[in-house]
């Protein structure tokens, strides 16, 4: 096993799953949210910073691939809805429906939606992440919450 | 929906077992992550512009008997842009200097304190979050002359709206003022959308802004996701009436609309009806109050309609390629709404994506409309009118899979620019050009931008300037507006 083997190993293991997730909820499609998620990773690889630790990683990692799905979801068709693909394994049809309405929700409240109320990071933090101001992101997640009727007890 | 819900449902998003495995064979063709792959760009845009300036003159090439080419020259400022961090202003009132970048581009930067914003006219204002209200509230505005931020009062108005449709009422407040003779709106009263009782409902201001008369399109919401449904109304600065805009039009008759997509007089809308495979449009005559079905218009279905200019809509139709996978493919027809004539401009030529071993084909720019840049295997790139094919070649110049072009507001000018894909997150854009439609030229420069700052925003500010919005990681409210004049 070479050293890049190693390092891939360990880098996808920590954070492919997240990465995977969030462009889930973007494209709503298994075969585009893996080629975002590979081409993320080989986008590390070959222009990732040296970062100071593993969750300046994770989040640049989060960062790339916000943008990949969002130059996906760029274009005339873009006003079209995105669904959950059909044939997405999910344990329930109300799982189902709570993961397709995730989908469905307009592009740019779905990258501080999941950052925030999945990920857990601060909305500072997703501020960062997506390069947009706190105020910008308390707006969406508030209206991304009224989208989703989103009920907040046990909330981070 | 309860949090817990909403985790579980994404829980289920699962990776395949197979795709580590995937993504390490593909890096197993790569180079060690301690060996940067790229080769410098600088290198390649030297060896472009000196090539370019080779060519001596602009010939036109008939690549195509039909269709009437033209070859753009590309020069590379040899120099980089040093970019100033955004450090505020300590005077308290923006702070402009500047400089030529291999002078051929001017630059003003604009160092601000606090939330700011700009128009399209010149114009910056310092804003602030009323966190009461949810309103933004505007407090100074400077515009830029000569070099120096001078402050100006435009009059700032507030307005109310009452509008009722279908038994729903929409109540809202919202400021405005006028600045160069077009009307700037600020703020709404509450946020944008609001829940009552009985539903969800939203009022957004679509356009209007440039209108002599004073009259605003409006777009009112009711619901949300699949149940969300819109109408359309216009609004008299003067009196504070709302009309319907689609009275008498045939539009009540549609059932489900959700979007509209307006010609810029606002004379005809696309709307749009129903959802997934039930969904249909419509096109919508204001003064001949006609609703017509798209694919009874066109003998098109399964098309998405965007107007290229007030009298010409374009369709687009996006298909799965038939020989396994990979990206969609685009075909495109041009509609002359007054002649009644289709032509296709674009066929089955797949969608440009940078995640390809080697990007081409067609990159769409968004809703503006008309051009789409078309890249070969090799990178070489063209321009093209999709109304009518008219095609303009760029010679000697590698189109970057991180770059994306922008149509200036009077439609005669693109802006070039490539974001840092490079691991330097904090770099948004780390190339600036201008091709001109008009001159058959085409000017780009590299950028060195402090680690400390990130860009926000970019877009043109008027035909002939370039504006974009820095601010600092450090202090979160220090800001800088740039400006480019090409």
């Amino acid at each position: 096993m070479t050293d890049t083997d190693r390092w891939f190993e360990a880098a996808y293991r920590a954070y492919g799953p997240s990465v995977y997730r969030l462009s889930m909820v973007y494209l709503g499609r298994r075969a585009d949210a893996e080629d975002v998620t590979q081409e993320a990773f080989l986008r590390l690889l070959r222009g990732g910073p040296d970062f100071p630790n593993g969750e300046h990683e994770r989040r640049w990692l989060l960062r790339v691939a916000a943008n990949l799905c969002r130059d996906q979801l760029r274009g005339p068709w873009r006003r079209r809805v995105t669904a959950l693909e059909e044939d997405c394994p999910m344990p329930d049809p109300e799982t189902f429906g709570v993961a397709d309405a995730v989908v469905r929700l307009p592009e740019k409240y779905k990258g501080p939606i999941y950052l925030h109320y999945y990920e857990g990071y601060s909305v500072e933090e997703t501020a960062e992440i997506l390069h947009l101001g706190v105020s910008a992101v308390k707006m969406r997640l508030k209206r991304g919450r009224e989208k989703l009727k989103l009920e907040l007890e046990g909330t981070i | 929906m309860k949090l817990q819900e909403f985790r579980g449902a994404l829980d289920g998003f699962v990776p395949a077992p197979e795709l580590e495995g995937r993504i390490a064979a593909a890096l197993a063709v790569q180079p060690g992550r301690s060996a940067r792959r790229r080769l410098p760009r600088a290198a390649a845009f030297a060896l472009a512009a000196a090539l370019a300036l080779m060519c001596v003159t602009a010939t036109a090439v008939a690549a195509d008997p039909e269709l009437r080419a033209a070859v753009l020259t590309f020069f590379h400022i040899g120099a980089a842009e040093q970019v100033p961090a955004p450090e505020g202003a300590a005077s308290g009132r923006p702070e402009v200097s500047g400089g030529e970048i291999g002078g051929l581009v001017k630059a003003q930067y604009i160092q601000l304190d606090g939330s700011c914003r700009y128009t399209d006219d010149n114009l910056i204002y310092r804003t602030e979050f009323d966190p009461e209200t949810g309103e933004v509230v505007p407090v100074e505005f400077w515009t830029v002359e000569d070099g120096r931020a001078v402050p100006v009062e435009p009059e700032i108005n507030r307005s109310e709206i009452h509008a009722v449709h279908n038994g729903e009422t929409f109540d809202v407040f919202f400021r405005w003022f006028r600045w160069n003779g077009r009307v700037h709106t600020l703020s709404v009263s509450r946020s944008m959308t609001w829940e009552t009782d009985e539903t969800e409902k939203s009022v957004y201001i679509l356009g209007g802004h440039d209108a002599p008369e004073g009259k605003l399109l409006l777009e009112l919401g009711t619901g949300s996701q699949t149940d969300y449904h819109t109408w359309y109304m216009l609004y008299d600065l003067e009196t504070g009436e709302a009309e319907d805009f689609l009275l008498g039009t045939g539009a009540e008759e549609l059932e489900g609309m959700w979007s509209a997509e307006w010609s810029d007089d606002l004379c005809r809308a696309v709307l749009t009806c129903g959802q997934m495979e039930d969904q249909r449009d419509y096109l919508l005559d204001v003064e001949a109050k006609t609703v017509t079905p798209l694919e009874e218009l066109t003998g098109l279905d399964n098309v998405s309609a965007v107007f290229a200019d007030d009298g010409t809509l374009l369709l687009f139709r996006f298909q799965e390629p038939e020989t396994g996978p990979g990206p969609f493919t685009v075909t495109c027809w041009a509609y002359d709404l007054e002649a009644g004539t289709l032509g296709k401009t674009l066929d089955a030529v797949p969608q440009f994506s940078e995640l390809d071993e080697r990007p081409h084909g067609v990159l769409l720019m968004g809703n503006q409309i008309p051009y789409c840049v078309l890249v070969d295997e090799d990178g070489g790139t063209r321009i093209m009118d999709l109304t009518n094919r008219e095609t303009v070649e760029i010679e000697h110049f590698t189109f970057d899979p991180a770059g994306d072009l922008i149509v200036s507001p009077g439609g005669t000018k693109l802006l070039y620019f490539v974001r840092d894909m490079d691991g330097k997150p904090r770099l948004k854009w780390k190339q600036l050009g201008v091709i001109d439609l008009e001159r058959g030229t085409f000017l780009a420069f590299d950028r060195e931008v402090p680690l400390e700052a990130e860009e926000t925003v970019l877009a043109w500010l008027d035909d002939s300037r370039v504006v974009i919005r820095s601010r600092s990681l450090e202090d979160w409210e220090d800001q800088g507006i740039y400006l480019y004049e090409f």
